[in-house]
């Protein structure tokens, strides 16, 4: 039998990207997940989910994004053309709404009316706090207290559209902990509630979830970029924090003779506790549901991790992130809170898009890749957010 | 059933109920633990659980949680999860809750390699669902639990995977006590004895007072399961404290021995 060459067909029905992924979680939410496999596999061939998911991605949120040519920022690298895919013009100013969107629908059609979230830069507890004011749903955000300190202007944000946020001062405080504690709060109320996980991560059929919500980023490129300019980009860049925006980027595009890379923490060094690039400088384990690379020591506890950017600031990073690291289909790298620092400054200056700290990593690398390549090479970098949230803490600095 | 069976096996074949009681290692310390451990001894607990500390335990209350949290922060590493069971073993049965990337980092089977020549009786890894359990770790004798939203259909696969005893949750939420969920707990742990009784069926995440276990055993639990009460009762009035509540649950326990 010839085997079809396609990266797409993943998970397998028990959740498995290769090795990767899986359900490891506690009996109690196992009834919930299967629930979830259930739904979700009926409403993907439900034709009104996804005119409602449409019309609300076109209305709501503003899509499709546009993909800008940054002139200034690419004669500044001196090397291949740089596009911009805008994220940062959706409302709520991230791709984080794409997902939150269509996981409220899934709630809306399991009969839930309880919506959970956790957050680490608010940007994803700000797009729960849209939906369920959106739907009219209860919402409950959990973020660490360390990150409510540095996120302040989102945590208003979210209080204003009526959710409730539940400081986490447990661990490290930061958004693993918020993790553990959503999931604590779903395994209590899991027959009310749906849990709006904001990444790539956790058990199955999060991953596959919140990739297929997040791919309408890849879908627009891969539709837009041959119209206006003949053919596929040649490299296509994203941020990786648990990599929902790069997997919405990547997914469609991994059948496709385009370069992928994915734009990892480095912080602010290699050693454990310094950085949060979990597939460069990481290992293989288990971490909030799923097998996959994360920040761990020797024994397997989970290190608290270190970024500038609180929405990279996470030790594990979604399973098919670790497949597509382990068939060496994309290539994943750290770059420094200094590299992404000065990349934030320099966008800002030249393009007058100010972008999130998260973002600036992957544009950061995209410069370092258009300074090898030909002027005749085109790299599209997703932009996945703006930076006003970050503005404090940059300035501050 | 041969000279290799463990005690509480044996105690369940004869009709006794059983009392299993957990405790974090290396809380308060590493060497009151240990103490910890050989008054549970002396109550008479049948299973001693060692829960070994895990940075992330997300299946524990906050009573649990904060032990581990401070366990971890005393230092506690796996050689003296070896060296507790060995002793534990000479008295009682040790077993092993923790979660499922302390085994994977260790490696599954070096790991029980370990727990073999230390003496533990059984394995509770509580985000290891049978699915995704591996196989070589089940050279431990693995406990699955069962929730009460968990179907009769797979409440009844569960039992069957489960190689120690079965873990029978009383309530959904994390470790702690609080609420039972009394007709739907009823009907699991009948239709679940009616499928598999070589093997006991404990009742735990809930268990906080005589009157609980009382109804655990009325339901027709061949065992309960007490942990974050006993952290509390330790906090309030210390090792003595421990050792009244563990002794009185084996009281009741031994009321309801010989008529299963
Ligand atoms: C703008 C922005 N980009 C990226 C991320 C990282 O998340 P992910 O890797 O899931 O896209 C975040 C998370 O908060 C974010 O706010």
């Amino acid at each position: 039998m010839e085997t079809i060459k396609t990266l797409k067909n993943v998970p397998d029905q028990h959740g498995f990207f290769g090795k990767f992924g899986g359900q490891y979680a506690p009996e109690i939410l196992k009834p919930a997940l299967d629930e979830l496999v259930e739904a979700y596999s009926r409403l993907r061939q439900n034709q009104e989910f996804h005119d409602e998911l449409y019309r609300l991605n076109s209305t709501y949120s503003g899509r499709p994004t546009p993909i800008y040519f940054a002139n200034r920022l690419t004669g500044h690298a001196g090397g291949a053309q740089i596009y911009l895919k805008r994220e940062d013009l959706l409302h709520g100013g991230a791709h984080k709404i794409n997902n939150a969107i269509g996981q409220a629908l899934i709630a809306k059609y399991l009969g839930k009316n309880r919506l959970i979230a956790e957050t680490g830069a608010g940007q994803h507890g700000t797009a729960t706090a849209m939906v369920g004011a959106l739907f009219g749903m209860e919402t409950v955000i959990y973020m660490g207290t360390k990150d409510i300190e540095r996120q302040l202007p989102n945590v208003k944000r979210m209080k204003l559209m009526g959710a409730d946020v539940v400081p986490v001062n447990k661990g490290s405080k930061t958004l693993k902990d918020a993790v553990n504690e959503a999931m604590r709060d779903w395994v209590t109320n899991v027959e009310t509630s749906h849990y709006l996980i904001g990444s790539v991560v956790g058990p199955h059929p999060f991953p596959m979830i919140v990739r297929d919500f997040q791919s309408v980023i890849g879908e627009e490129i891969k539709l837009e970029f041959p119209e206006k300019y003949g053919k596929l980009p040649d490299i296509v860049v994203a941020c990786v924090g648990g990599g929902s925006n790069a997997a919405g980027t990547f997914y469609p595009l991994v059948d496709e003779n385009v370069d992928l890379y994915g734009a990892e923490a480095g912080g602010i060094g290699e050693s454990a506790g310094n950085n949060s690039a979990s597939l460069s400088l990481g290992s293989s384990g288990i971490i909030h549901g799923a097998y996959t690379y994360m920040i761990q020591n020797r024994e397997g506890h989970i290190i608290p991790t270190h970024s500038v950017s609180a929405g990279l600031d996470y030790p594990g990073v979604g399973p098919e992130h670790a497949f597509w690291k382990e068939c060496g289909r994309v290539k994943y790298l750290p770059v420094s809170d200094e590299e992404a620092l000065e990349t934030f400054k320099l966008v800002s200056k030249l393009e007058g898009i100010i972008p999130a700290l998260e973002s600036a990593h992957a544009i950061s690398l995209a410069l370092k890749l258009a300074k090898e390549k030909s002027k005749d090479t085109r790299i599209v970098v997703t932009l996945s957010g703006r930076g006003d949230k970050d503005l404090d803490s940059v300035l501050g600095m | 059933m041969d000279a290799t069976t463990p005690k509480f096996k044996r105690k369940h074949s004869n009709g006794e109920k059983l009392v299993a009681a957990y405790w974090v290692l290396g809380y308060p310390s590493v060497k009151e633990s240990m103490s910890i451990f050989r008054t549970l001894n002396e109550a008479g607990a049948d299973i001693i659980e060692i829960g070994y500390p895990y940075s992330d335990p997300v299946a524990d209350g906050e009573t649990i949680q904060d032990a581990i949290q401070k366990a971890l922060t005393e230092g506690v590493h796996l050689d003296q999860l070896w060296k507790v069971s060995s002793t534990i073993a000479n008295y009682s049965d040790p077993f092993v809750m923790t979660y499922g990337n302390i085994p994977f980092q260790f490696g599954l089977e070096a790991f029980v390699e370990k727990a073999k020549q230390s003496g533990i009786a059984g394995a509770i890894f509580p985000d290891l669902l049978p699915e995704v359990y591996p196989n070589v770790l089940k050279g431990i004798p693995p406990a699955f639990l069962i929730s009460p939203n968990t179907s009769l259909e797979r409440a009844e696969f569960i039992a069957q995977q489960s190689q120690s005893f079965i873990y029978l949750i009383t309530r959904l939420g994390t470790t702690g006590g609080r609420n039972f969920q009394d007709k739907r707990l009823e009907k699991l742990i009948h239709s679940i004895k009616s499928k598999r009784n070589d093997i006991p069926l404990m009742v735990g995440f809930g268990i906080s007072s005589q009157s609980q276990a009382i109804q655990a055993f009325e339901q027709g639990a061949d065992g309960i399961i007490v942990g974050s009460e006993l952290i509390k009762k330790y906090q309030t009035g210390g090792k003595s404290q421990v050792l009244e509540f563990v002794s009185e649950l084996k009281e009741v326990a031994a009321q309801f021995s010989g008529n299963s």
